[in-house]
């Protein structure tokens, strides 16, 4: 249009001059914009990736130290209480016992039988902080039935759970991993919150598995979650984080919509658990 | 002077292509050697027959089809867009059917102005949606100058930029005035050699992030 209109030859002229640089700067602007915008996106690319890696190593951390933590409790469990305990036992069952009246024996022995009792007693709930029975024999809602009986019966809050839909049960593995997340979730609640009542519900929808619990004291919200998984401190909120990352699922904390408690909900994948 | 630096500059894209063989391996950089060959070919053709009018109109026309054909089919190679694609295929029929139409039909066998031109609006669109596509893609995690399609790109994209314009006023200026402003050819000739000859030279590509990655496993 701009030839058509161009009638004399210095019109064409400038036309082809002006063109010619014209798109000559639009083409390297263009390529300047490109190079200078790919740039900028594998910066930022560059940096999603170093945070999610400084993220996964802060959960490997977590984990660890979370390892190390229970197998120094177990260690002080076993060296300060049955310990000792075996040693006193060992003392009542010394050689001089052969050379005591019948009565002192059988006093000694006595008292010997009462102190492997409380042994073997020990080890029981050693082992049972490690696997808790209920949970190997009759599944997570027993479990954390069990948990919230023990909590209940205490008396400073009142715990309790419905289950709406668990006619399958998980696997044992992932029931385990679940009974902890609910577990620190709780201890938590019972160290920080100062509530009156925890509330745990269990329901599915489609393929999804929901586990929600409500309680009435101080809380978190996602923002606050968000802000200890990234912080040094918050150990027991990492775990959460990459005991569920296993099960690729993932926790929601909020305030309910009331404002007068706070929910926390764990959504996890059927196919992934069942 | 200037006629024979542009067309002996056909022979940098040539030599580089042979001497980084091993680097340049895959159809997609073949199509531009063949077209590397055919522009110095046809560079070389002109300087040897520059005298006949007439041999020098069809080989221009012949070299516009030809050099269309081997731009269009690295696009159609490299694109991954459906409708790109199948907007090449349709405009190619075209555009082909066009000049070879005009090619025959053309009375004054000056210059091939009109399919020239066509051309040119036609692959310097295909130059942008490849570079958009570039730029779209999420996976495409690779500095893009680092890339030889890039650099084949632009020496494309600037080439046909630089002489759209000298090649849509050929229709309406002289020749005295053509032979004036022919030097915007032959410099914008030598810089696409230039740039040809640069992605020749460059090493394969590699993704930034395929290396130095770290996983970490989480124990429960």
């Amino acid at each position: 249009m701009l030839l058509l209109q161009a009638n004399t030859q210095q019109g064409i002229t400038s036309v082809m001059f002006f063109g010619t640089i014209g798109m000559l700067t639009l083409t390297v602007g263009l390529i300047v914009f490109i190079v200078f915008h790919q740039r900028r996106v594998i910066r930022y690319q560059a940096t999603l990736q170093r945070m999610e890696q400084d993220q996964q190593r802060m959960l490997l951390n977590a984990s660890i130290r979370l390892q190390e933590e229970e197998r120094q409790r177990l260690a002080a469990d076993l060296h300060d209480d049955a310990g000792p305990l075996l040693a006193t036992a060992r003392l009542y069952l010394n050689e001089n016992l052969v050379n005591l009246d019948k009565t002192t024996q059988l006093q000694s022995i006595y008292n010997a039988k009462q102190i492997i009792d409380d042994t073997i007693q020990l080890i029981r709930n050693i082992s049972h902080s490690l696997m808790p029975p209920t949970l190997k024999n009759f599944g997570l809602e027993s479990a954390v039935n069990d948990l919230f009986q023990k909590i209940s019966g205490s008396g400073s809050l009142n715990a309790s759970c419905r289950f709406h839909d668990y006619r399958e049960r998980l696997k044992i593995e992932d029931e385990l991993i679940l009974f902890r997340v609910i577990q620190e979730l709780v201890n938590n609640i019972l160290k920080h919150s100062n509530a009156s009542f925890i509330h745990v519900t269990q329901n599915t929808n489609g393929d999804r598995f929901f586990i929600r619990l409500h309680h009435d004291g101080r809380g978190l919200t996602q923002t606050d979650f968000e802000k200890f998984n990234k912080s040094a401190t918050g150990l027991g909120l990492k775990n959460i984080q990459s005991r569920l990352k296993l099960l690729s699922g993932s926790i929601y904390f909020e305030k309910d919509v009331s404002q007068t408690y706070y929910k926390v909900t764990i959504e996890l994948s059927k196919e992934e658990i069942v | 002077m200037l006629t024979f630096l542009s067309s002996i500059s056909g022979l940098l894209p040539i030599i580089f292509f042979l001497i980084f063989f091993r680097r340049n391996q895959g159809k997609v950089l073949w199509v531009i050697f063949i077209y590397a060959l055919v522009s110095f070919s046809t560079d070389i053709g002109y300087l040897i027959i520059h005298k006949s009018q007439m041999a020098k109109f069809y080989i221009f026309s012949t070299f516009t089809i030809v050099e269309y054909s081997l731009f269009v089919l690295f696009f159609f190679l490299n694109l991954s867009f459906q409708r790109t694609k199948q907007f090449i295929v349709i405009s190619s029929l075209a555009f082909i059917a066009f000049a070879i139409y005009s090619m025959i039909k053309t009375a004054d066998h000056k210059f091939d102005s009109l399919p020239a031109s066509i051309e040119s609006v036609l692959v310097i669109s295909l130059c942008i949606c490849f570079l958009y596509e570039q730029l779209k893609n999420p996976e495409n995690s690779l500095i893009i100058y680092t890339s030889k399609k890039f650099w084949i790109t632009i020496a494309i994209f600037i080439y046909l930029a630089a002489t759209l314009f000298l090649f849509i006023s050929t229709a309406y200026i002289s020749e005295e005035e053509r032979k004036a402003y022919w030097p915007i050819n032959y410099f914008a000739n030598i810089i696409k050699n230039i740039l040809l000859a640069v992605a020749f030279i460059l090493k394969s590509e590699k993704s930034i992030f395929s290396s130095g990655q770290k996983s970490y496993s989480i124990q429960p």
